[in-house]
């Protein structure tokens, strides 16, 4: 992934006209750049407590429960990365998008990464697979899955998705957005009842 | 065979393998980025324990307030690992730890034990 030509000067004005744009929908929580492991425990740290106090427990659960998965994925498959080094280790940091939000009576957890084009069709494929499923349906297509060997092609075990879906309480909604002719911008949403 | 004590970390679970007493707990949370790397060099230790023992009572105690779907994964291989034990008639009791109310930690439980035959899975409700 290419630096994309950001040039331009951010102008302090525009800093606030997003702030307000994301207060405007709601946004809770909104982080762009590189994750790690560490900073995934921190996110879902602050997010369990600044989630309203009186939110069921379950709920924040779930929604940490997706911020996990979502994280790591970022971390395994954005193809926004750098490398560098520390000491004698090498490291390799990821870059993608978390929010948290609210959506009418449901959080919203989202993510974003720039993903490679000839992957588009594997996440869809499994991804709307994943949508045209019942609550047992997806109960027995996460117990498969768990038990299945891992796709070659896949770094992960191949259950973050179906893990999103079930904990979600309506269906995951995702869109690929064309980022140059080889790269596209994977988002992700999935909301979870206040209600548990 | 000496006792396998691994402390919690923010990410990675407890691990209280007392061989020495037969009883064998995992608690905490767990979602590392790498599971195998973790989990790999507990079951090895894990599996020569299982070859060892006859009709010693084993206990199995798991308390994980959160796993992520990788840490699912190691579950099963972890439960299979003891149902082959308790298939050639060993005496293995899991204990699966939630805290009441927690039902989402209940059906994984419930999902677990679906998947097994041998082995005695007791789902345990944690007051609070």
């Amino acid at each position: 992934m290419m630096m994309s030509e950001q040039k331009e000067r951010i102008m302090l004005d525009k800093i606030f006209s997003m702030v307000e744009y994301l207060k405007a929908h709601e946004m809770v929580f909104w982080y762009n750049g590189p994750v790690s492991q560490v900073l995934v425990v921190e996110i879902g740290d602050i997010i369990k407590k600044s989630i309203d106090e009186d939110s069921d427990k379950k709920v924040i659960n779930r929604i940490f429960s997706i911020l996990v998965e979502q994280m790591q994925n970022i971390i395994k498959y954005s193809v926004q990365k750098k490398s560098g080094k520390e000491g004698g280790d090498v490291f390799i940091l990821s870059s993608g998008l978390i929010a948290v939000g609210i959506e009418g009576n449901d959080f919203s957890v989202i993510s974003g990464n720039v993903i490679c084009n000839e992957d588009k069709d594997r996440i869809s494929q499994r991804l709307d697979l994943i949508i045209g499923m019942d609550r047992e349906a997806q109960k027995e297509y996460y117990k498969t899955m768990r038990r299945k060997e891992p796709d070659p092609q896949s770094k992960g075990a191949g259950l973050g998705f179906i893990e999103m879906a079930r904990k979600a309480s309506k269906p995951l909604e995702y869109l690929f957005t064309p980022v140059d002719e080889n790269h596209s911008f994977f988002s992700l949403k999935a909301l979870v009842s206040m209600e548990s | 065979m000496d006792d396998l004590i691994i402390n919690p970390t923010r990410f990675t679970p407890g691990i209280y393998f007392y061989f020495s007493k037969h009883t064998l707990e995992i608690s905490g949370e767990s979602y590392p980025e790498n599971t195998s790397e973790f989990y790999t060099p507990i079951f090895e230790l894990l599996r020569n324990y299982l070859a060892g023992i006859t009709d010693q009572v084993v206990t199995v105690t798991l308390y994980l307030t959160y796993f992520n779907s990788s840490s699912s994964k190691i579950l099963i291989n972890l439960f299979d690992l003891l149902e082959e034990s308790a298939s050639e008639s060993k005496n293995i009791t899991v204990n699966w730890l939630y805290k009441e109310g927690d039902t989402d930690a209940r059906e994984f439980g419930e999902e677990f034990a679906e998947d097994l035959e041998f082995l005695a899975f007791k789902l345990v409700c944690v007051e609070n």
